[in-house]
């Protein structure tokens, strides 16, 4: 057993001096020493300064004292002086000039200041004693009081830096930036495919709510626009609460777990079971379950990363120019679909009326039906229908536009 | 490469994980054969049930032993998916000094073992975080797209709807703008883009966009239109200039 953990001596061999630099390392016994030394060098800076100046004074005084007591017939104002003289001469003693400069000291590194109202106006009419415990009464009350304040102070300010009314203010203020969000997604797991997912979606414009075990966010998203971070560190119903789980589009789950991202996805679909839901399984026979607890979408990692590898043996050209247009990290350009809603203003419109192209520089090369038939390269004269999704390659501000064009009521003329 | 030639080719796959059996699966499916390797004789039992043309080979895939039993030189391609970076490198340079001609496709977990995988060799990488992360964006995000483009790569025919056109040495169309050939006013064709000699690609071209030579026109469209750009391409150049003269001669007038 090692009762020091600083010096690393074994029980046994501790003396007395071992225990002592172990109080001599502590802070309260550093801060002891200081304050020792600070009060000693002001009551001895004061002490010299004083006894000199009231050496001079008593020199002084004694000289009118010797003149006055060496007049014949002195005058009753002569004698009332030789009196007071005398007293003054009696009171100064070493003692009161050591309390004094004590409370010189504590009245200056207390930063109170030299000229208190009692001195100034009371100190004349006082007698000794009263001076005295004046004095001391200061010089104690100063000091206790100067600590006191630092102590609360310290403490004060640790507590508003370091403990959780900074963290508290930090979550209530994320918790009202997620309350803004709407028809945003949810990703559980940060990490990985998390954080490709989570910057695809940036990427696209979409606010994300990222939900890990971390304390905070991965390195590569923690400045990112539009993502807020939110630690696993309460039950999962208040955090997806939290989440905005009502407002959402979307979840994602992709944590490691399979039982983990099972429960993520019982959980989500009995608070919204309007959500779409695309959860990761690890084994292929977990797929199932994940959809029988409300997973619109599951699937294997393993499919994901075979796919792309037999794709490339297939059909070679075509894949690495698909590669670029849908998954590519250093690529702005996407492949984009657009899908016309049954409420569409669009509907019945040809791609020549709303004049896709010249407005937005985007060029429709297919249109996929409802009923899963594609339709190259639509002319001007194509006339749109509910459900045709329009592809197109675009960057996703040329998508926001094509969202705003299409859905705008009156199409205005373009010259 | 026709479909006769594919079929008699062979694949080799090392590592009978579920990624591995997966393509074991995919590749049987499009008629390759295939040779697993694994150290798990168990995983092989499953592998060999896929199918016929699954043969496989207990061993150590980073041994010469068991890689000189798979006879590599008549292989077409290799897939590494083991499961440690360190591995796949290993293979893919053991494997390519046994036959330079093999063409290797392997996994890789992070962007500094896919750049060394490409240094040794690899024809292909693929990222597992990447490809998953992206499935799962794009099926959040644009489902249709993802449908429609696995549905071009993976045609069993030929590739169905995507047209590339070589615009090859000796094209009368080379230094003539896309305004000036007329090539969406005349087929309806949306070139979506163009890749150049340096592998880059240039999207959505405008119409003041020049023709080079090797460049790689990317359209979507029917057998048809294919013909009918390649006419318009290869139509000799003589023609078009005289059509020029002949305009601008009537516009004089």
């Amino acid at each position: 057993m090692r009762i020091s953990r600083r010096y690393n001596i074994p029980f046994g061999k501790m003396n007395r001096w071992h225990g002592f630099a172990y109080f001599l390392s502590s802070k309260i016994a550093v801060a002891l020493t200081l304050f020792v030394l600070v009060m000693s060098i002001g009551v001895s800076g004061f002490l010299i300064f004083t006894t000199h100046q009231s050496g001079m004074l008593d020199d002084q005084l004694l000289n009118t004292l010797q003149t006055l007591k060496n007049t014949e017939s002195p005058t009753a104002a002569q004698l009332s002086e030789i009196t007071d003289i005398e007293m003054q001469l009696d009171e100064s003693t070493f003692a009161g000039e050591v309390l004094l400069s004590g409370y010189m000291t504590a009245i200056t590194i207390t930063t109170v200041g030299f000229d208190d109202v009692i001195r100034e106006y009371a100190y004349d009419f006082m007698n000794e004693k009263w001076r005295r415990a004046y004095n001391i009464w200061v010089t104690v009350f100063v000091l206790i009081a100067y600590m006191a304040i630092l102590y609360v102070n310290a403490n004060f300010v640790a507590y508003l830096v370091g403990t959780r009314l900074a963290e508290n203010m930090k979550r209530r203020l994320l918790l009202r930036n997620i309350s803004r969000l709407k028809d945003h997604y949810i990703v559980c797991g940060c990490t990985g495919a998390g954080s490709v997912v989570i910057s695809e979606f940036l990427r696209t414009g979409i606010p994300v709510v990222g939900i890990d075990t971390g304390e905070e966010a991965p390195f590569n998203l923690r400045k990112r626009n539009g993502f807020l971070y939110l630690t696993r560190d309460r039950s999962d119903d208040v955090l997806f609460e939290e989440a905005g789980i009502n407002r959402a589009r979307g979840l994602v789950s992709v944590l490691q777990d399979d039982s983990d991202n099972l429960f993520l996805t019982l959980t989500a679909h009995l608070l919204n079971s309007n959500l779409k839901i695309v959860s990761r399984a690890a084994g292929h026979e977990n797929e199932e379950k994940l959809a029988l607890a409300g997973a619109d979408v599951s699937f294997t990692p393993s499919i994901a990363v075979g796919k792309k590898l037999v794709a490339g043996i297939l059909n070679r050209g075509t894949v690495d120019f698909m590669e670029k247009m849908i998954d590519s990290v250093d690529q702005n350009c996407r492949i984009e679909e657009y899908t016309i809603s049954s409420d569409s203003p669009s509907i019945g419109k040809t791609l020549g009326e709303i004049n896709i192209g010249r407005i937005t520089g985007i060029s429709v090369f297919a249109v996929m039906k409802q009923n899963g038939s594609i339709e190259y390269n639509p002319g001007a004269d194509y006339i749109l229908e509910q459900a045709d999704v329009l592809l197109a390659i675009e960057t996703p501000e040329q998508l926001q536009l094509l969202n705003r064009l299409l859905q705008r009521r009156k199409n205005r003329k373009i010259l | 490469m026709n479909q006769s030639d594919k079929s008699s080719s062979i694949c080799a796959v090392c590592g009978a994980g579920e990624t591995g059996l997966f393509v074991t699966r995919e590749l049987v499916r499009y008629g390759y054969s295939v040779i697993v390797m694994d150290t798990d004789p168990g995983a092989l039992k499953t592998a060999a049930d896929i199918g016929d043309s699954v043969t496989g080979i207990q061993g150590n895939c980073l041994t010469d032993s068991v890689l000189k039993k798979a006879n590599l030189i008549n292989v077409q391609a290799l897939f590494c998916v083991l499961p440690d970076d360190r591995s796949n490198v290993f293979l893919s340079l053991s494997a390519r000094r046994i036959n330079p001609e093999l063409e290797i496709y392997s996994v890789a977990s992070d962007i500094s073992a896919e750049r060394k995988l490409k240094l040794v060799g690899a024809r292909r990488t693929v990222n597992q975080d990447t490809a998953e992360g992206f499935r799962i964006s794009n099926e959040m995000i644009r489902p249709n797209v993802a449908r429609f483009l696995d549905r071009i790569v993976f045609a069993r025919e030929n590739t169905e709807g995507y047209i590339s056109i070589e615009i090859s040495e000796g094209c009368p169309s080379i230094g003539w703008t896309l305004k000036k050939l007329k090539l969406n006013g005349k087929t309806g064709v949306v070139i979506i883009a163009v890749m150049r000699t340096d592998d880059s690609y240039v999207y959505s071209p405008s119409g003041d966009f020049r023709l080079s030579e090797n460049d790689k026109l990317i359209c979507f469209g029917t057998e048809d239109e294919r013909e009918s750009i390649k006419k318009l391409l290869w139509s000799s150049k003589q023609d078009r200039t005289d059509r020029w003269k002949r305009l601008r001669h009537k516009f004089k007038k």
